[in-house]
């Protein structure tokens, strides 16, 4: 990278003395043209303006960004997920739904081969025994595009005794964030380039998958779960 | 026959005027070469990734850095290039060594402060344009406050003048000596290379782009600006004031 | 007053003395011209007096100052010569302008009436012209600036002979309007000879002559007839210049110190008497032999 730096510099210099030494434009036309320019630019710092008042009112997006705090948003879900009430907080959306009629007394949860099943798994057991698997998935993740950034995962039965959850397809989001120029970030504490990191992360969210089952069905997780809890069961 | 009394001060005053007639097209070329960083720059300035084994985010900083330094570069050669004219040419018209260098010297300023204001701006333009042309995460950093708009413009304009001036000088330097012309390139940018290891010289480099990179007082910055380039022109004029017109 | 006054002035470049120990006063409001061999130092004292070189020794006074790096004496002169660096963005008539203001007395129509005058286009570029073309526009320049000390240095390079007439008589015709103080080098002393009230001759970078231009046209008489009545009339420190024309005939130059009954007493021998041209004149003055270039072809 640092031997890139003299490069960089030295090819607008070859081009400024290109283009200062051929051309000759005359003096009227300068004038004229370097006025537009400036007015041009003017013009632009309004529509940034008016477009960047006119978006800030109407966009979750920007006050989620700003409102976001990583720390407290995870541990608020994690309890709510323990607790079962994970539906009823305010960022988490349903993300996916399925049912299905299972008669048997078995079941082994398990995901692809060697992998590691991404959001995190509660187990319910429901008060009767209606022969019913329903596995709803939840996420604090934010939409970006229409899409959700992390896509939900898949969720279905495998032979007489499985249900097999595998993660969602791999995103790969490209996107783009504005930062001040370092000469307004050298004079000003508080611009210096903020710490997107942390807040990227944390858009991504929380995920979880909510298994309810038959009240005596017997349930076995297989390996590369996380599971969060189990509700309503003896163990 | 009526012999004219005049002033240093008219006759500065009519030269700057000559010379900003006679180089208005460097501003052509500062737009040119804006509206290239610009273009440079929408592949943003830097970029970064943020992601579980789901979902990867790649994030393209956008900001007006290379626009800047674009700029700043453009200024140094405008200063470079005033020097060489000053040389050359002002002697054909009414003029002393003092008044083609004062004369120079504000020329400078105005075409600093155009840089300055133009490349804080151009920067909005590649926010706008960006918004426009992409999908953004947030708009956050898109309108920037007026007070900030300023700010930025005054350390760009104040760097351009920095600039400049150091331009300005080296081309003295090289009318006075032509072996000059490479000599100082040369252990420019090989201690730009050898910043990289630590020698002696590099920790000098260093301290030096620390002195006003580093700099977080604006009144400080101002001063520390103002001084070097006074202390620029000040040796200039002096050590011009005896020079010979050459062909 | 004087307006340029030079004693014993020397510039001497890496050991070459380019002017050497000139003394000179250049009076206010004349036309003087300078002349001189190629590299006698006419355009280094050119220089010298606009303050654009410093002497080695001797001083140069113009307006009674020191012209170098003088900011008065700066704005009351203005030298012209093929070198002018005009902007290259600018077209003539916008050139015009940005350059007369620097220039008190500049006359603006007059500009604009000798550009039309010599078919310079007003919106033509000074980068397209023809050499001849640029050296109109510098002489333009030169004239309508009336500086108090206007200097012209081979103004008329690649100028046809219809324009330099031109420019000669429009020259005059401003100084008689307006006068001042100017100094014209040039190679055709025979063209611009009318213009002249002094003329300055410069020879290996030392004053030769410096005298009125009535007085340069007796300065010397030419002498034709038969060698040995020549050869017995004039003294050999005399003679300027001689040219075997037959077997027993000269042609001879030489100062004229005669009175008149020498001359008619020549003319009763057969003598011929003839003026000599002042360009002629300054050739002979500025020779290193006295025989010409003929001398080479007859060594034998």
């Amino acid at each position: 990278m640092i031997a890139l730096l003299p490069l960089l510099t030295l090819l607008p210099a070859i081009l400024i003395f290109l283009v200062l030494g051929k051309t000759r434009v005359s003096f009227r036309r300068t004038r004229f043209v370097f006025t537009v320019y400036l007015v041009f630019l003017l013009l632009c710092t309004g529509a940034a303006f008016i477009t960047a008042a006119a978006v800030e009112t109407e966009s979750a997006l920007n006050k989620e960004i700003t409102e976001i705090d990583p720390e407290t948003s995870a541990g608020e879900f994690y309890a709510a997920l323990s607790e079962g009430r994970v539906a009823q907080l305010p960022e988490v959306e349903k993300n996916g739904y399925w049912s299905f009629t299972y008669p048997g007394q078995e079941l082994s949860i398990t995901t692809a081969e060697g992998e590691h099943f991404e959001p995190s798994i509660v187990i319910e057991r429901k008060d009767i025994n209606d022969e019913t698997i329903e596995v709803t998935s939840y996420t604090s993740s934010l939409k970006f595009k229409g899409n959700y950034l992390v896509s939900p995962p898949t969720v279905r039965r495998r032979g007489e005794k499985y249900l097999e959850l595998t993660n969602g397809t791999s995103n790969v989001v490209t996107t783009y964030i504005f930062a001040d120029d370092w000469t307004m970030q050298q004079f000003s504490a508080d611009r210096r380039f903020p710490d997107y990191h942390w807040k990227l992360h944390s858009l991504l969210g929380e995920q979880a998958v909510v298994i309810r089952v038959p009240k005596d069905l017997q349930v076995e997780v297989g390996r590369g779960f996380h599971v969060v809890s189990l509700i309503n069961s003896d163990s | 026959m009526s012999f004219h009394e005049t002033n240093l001060l008219s006759v500065t005053k009519k030269q700057f005027i000559y010379k900003l007639q006679a180089n208005l097209g460097i501003l052509i070329s500062l737009m040119i070469i804006q509206l290239l960083a610009l273009l440079l720059s929408t592949a943003g300035v830097s970029s970064m990734s943020v992601g579980t084994n789901l979902t990867i985010i790649n994030l393209k900083i956008i900001s007006g850095d290379i626009i800047i330094v674009f700029t700043l570069i453009w200024a140094f050669i405008v200063g470079y290039n005033t020097a060489g004219n000053a040389y050359r040419l002002d002697y054909h018209f009414v003029t002393n060594r003092l008044s083609s260098n004062l004369a120079s010297g504000c020329f400078l300023l105005l075409t600093s402060l155009l840089a300055g204001i133009t490349a804080t701006f151009c920067g909005v333009l590649l926010r706008v344009l960006l918004y426009f042309w992409r999908d953004l995460l947030t708009t956050k950093g898109l309108s920037m406050a007026p007070a900030l708009l300023m700010k930025g413009s005054y350390v760009t304009v104040l760097y351009a003048c920095l600039l400049s001036a150091l331009g300005y000088f080296y081309g003295m330097l090289a009318q006075r000596n032509k072996a000059l012309t490479v000599l100082i390139p040369v252990l420019f940018f090989g201690s730009l290379f050898a910043a990289a290891k630590d020698t002696r010289a590099a920790q000098l480099f260093r301290q030096v782009l620390v002195f006003y990179f580093s700099e977080s007082s604006l009144a400080l910055f101002t001063l520390k600006i103002v001084l070097t380039v006074a202390l620029l022109f000040i040796t200039i004029i002096l050590f011009t004031n005896r020079m010979e017109v050459r062909k | 007053m004087h307006c340029i006054e030079s004693k014993n002035l020397s510039k001497t470049f890496d050991k070459i003395k380019a002017v050497h120990d000139l003394s000179f006063t250049i009076e206010e409001n004349k036309i003087t011209g300078l002349v001189g061999r190629n590299g006698a130092g006419k355009t280094t004292l050119l220089k010298l007096i606009a303050g654009y070189l410093l002497p080695t020794t001797g001083e140069i006074n113009v307006f009674g100052r020191n012209p170098f790096n003088n900011l008065q004496v700066a704005a009351n002169l203005i030298f012209i010569d093929d070198q002018l660096a005009l902007p290259e963005n600018l077209s003539l008539e916008e050139t015009l302008a940005a350059v007369g203001q620097f220039y008190p007395n500049w006359q603006a129509e007059l500009a604009r009436a000798l550009l039309d005058y010599f078919s310079l286009q007003p919106r033509q570029y000074y980068a397209n012209l023809s050499k001849g073309m640029k050296s109109s526009f510098n002489m333009i320049i030169g004239i309508a600036a009336r500086c108090p000390l206007t200097i012209f240095d081979e103004p008329t390079v690649g100028m046809d002979a219809a324009v330099r007439k031109d420019f000669y008589r429009a020259l005059l015709k401003d100084f008689m309007q307006y006068p001042r103080t100017i100094i014209f080098s040039s190679h055709l002393l025979s063209e611009i000879e009318e213009l002249l009230d002094d003329l300055l001759l410069i020879k290996a970078g030392e004053k030769y002559l410096h005298l009125p231009l009535d007085e340069l046209r007796n300065y010397a008489v030419g002498l034709t007839g038969r060698e040995s009545i020549i050869r017995k009339m004039t003294g050999q420190e005399q003679v300027l210049f001689q040219q075997k024309l037959g077997r027993d005939s000269i042609y001879l130059v030489a100062r004229n110190t005669f009175d008149q009954q020498t001359l008619q007493q020549a003319r009763l021998q057969g003598v011929e008497i003839s003026p000599v041209a002042t360009d002629d004149l300054c050739i002979y003055l500025t020779a290193q032999h006295k025989g010409g270039i003929d001398d080479v072809f007859s060594r034998n």
